[in-house]
């Protein structure tokens, strides 16, 4: 059985790093991309599972990021899930509902709990 | 809309103006937020503090209600040390701001934050480290019980997609945006 494709986006090479090695562990194949422009351009060959994105990233936003995801029609159906360190209000949290998120990842997050969500947003 | 009543319920407010009506909303923000009696810090982004301070008596409030940070006049010229403000040595040096404010809170007891206004940063830093800056300043365990309004110009500085993209992303973070159209 093929391996579900997972793409972090962040502009914290660490944190890619940490990803990776959780989620390969775990049997996924990640691939990633260190800012919003780069994951739309991976976008255009690759079509992952799921796309774990970070909120704060220099030039486009992860809300901006995620809005084009949402206006093309090849990757509007994509499943995202942001992992930030922000904390958003509510008219922030319905914001990224309208984004249609599978999810919301507080950094710094426990190991098990980003499997675990993972395991769940790809089914 | 009630000014008192959203600034009484709540925190952090990211205030939207249009050039023309800019000066006389800010004068009812500073009224509204007088009537929480107590000290408000005043982040002069635009103007000098001394000229934010003469419009401030100009139009009849009491100067001693406020303290300032100014992060333009010692870029052009260096400042003598005053009471009733902190200088930072520029409108890029975004820790030197978040510095002046915690100090502002924790020594002289401000509890509201008027930042005015916020867009005129995007001429020194791009809109990531503005909402860096921002979701700083609103996890600051020291500041967590002060008011932040945040004033944003619609048509300012830097017009366009960049100011749309730190109103959008600033909102994320906001009890509420108030736009006044």
């Amino acid at each position: 059985m093929a391996k579900k494709k997972i793409m972090t986006v962040d502009d914290e090479e660490n944190l890619i790093e940490l990803v990776k090695a959780i989620l390969e562990t775990e049997g996924y194949e990640v691939i990633a991309a260190s800012n919003g422009k780069e994951c739309l351009e991976k976008l255009k060959t690759d079509k992952p599972d799921l796309i774990l994105l970070d909120m704060m990233m220099p030039g486009m936003s992860g809300r901006e990021t995620c809005e084009m995801i949402r206006k093309n029609p090849k990757t509007k159906n994509l499943k995202v899930a942001f992992v930030t360190v922000a904390r958003f209000s509510e008219v922030g949290k319905d914001i990224l509902k309208k984004l249609n998120a599978v999810d919301y990842i507080t950094k710094p997050f426990d190991n098990k709990d980003l499997v675990k969500r993972v395991k769940k947003a790809v089914g | 809309m009630d000014l008192i009543q959203e600034i009484a319920n709540n925190k952090f407010l990211l205030i939207l103006l249009e050039e023309k009506e800019y000066a006389k909303k800010l004068q009812e923000i500073m009224k509204s937020s007088e009537k929480t009696k107590t000290k408000i810090c005043y982040v002069c982004l635009s103007k000098p503090y001394r000229d934010v301070m003469e419009d401030i008596e100009k139009q009849g409030f009491n100067v001693n209600d406020f303290f300032f940070i100014d992060v333009l006049s010692s870029h052009y010229k260096e400042q003598e040390p005053v009471d009733n403000c902190i200088f930072v040595s520029s409108p890029a040096n975004l820790a030197a701001v978040r510095y002046a404010i915690r100090k502002a809170v924790e020594e002289k007891k401000c509890s509201v934050i008027l930042l005015d206004t916020i867009s005129t940063l995007l001429v020194y830093q791009e809109t990531s480290s503005i909402v860096k800056f921002t979701h700083s300043i609103l996890t600051d365990e020291k500041q967590e019980n002060t008011k932040k309004l945040f004033i944003v110009l619609k048509n300012g500085a830097v017009p366009g997609k960049e100011n749309k993209n730190l109103v959008k992303d600033l909102s994320m973070f906001a009890d509420k945006t108030l736009d006044f159209k």
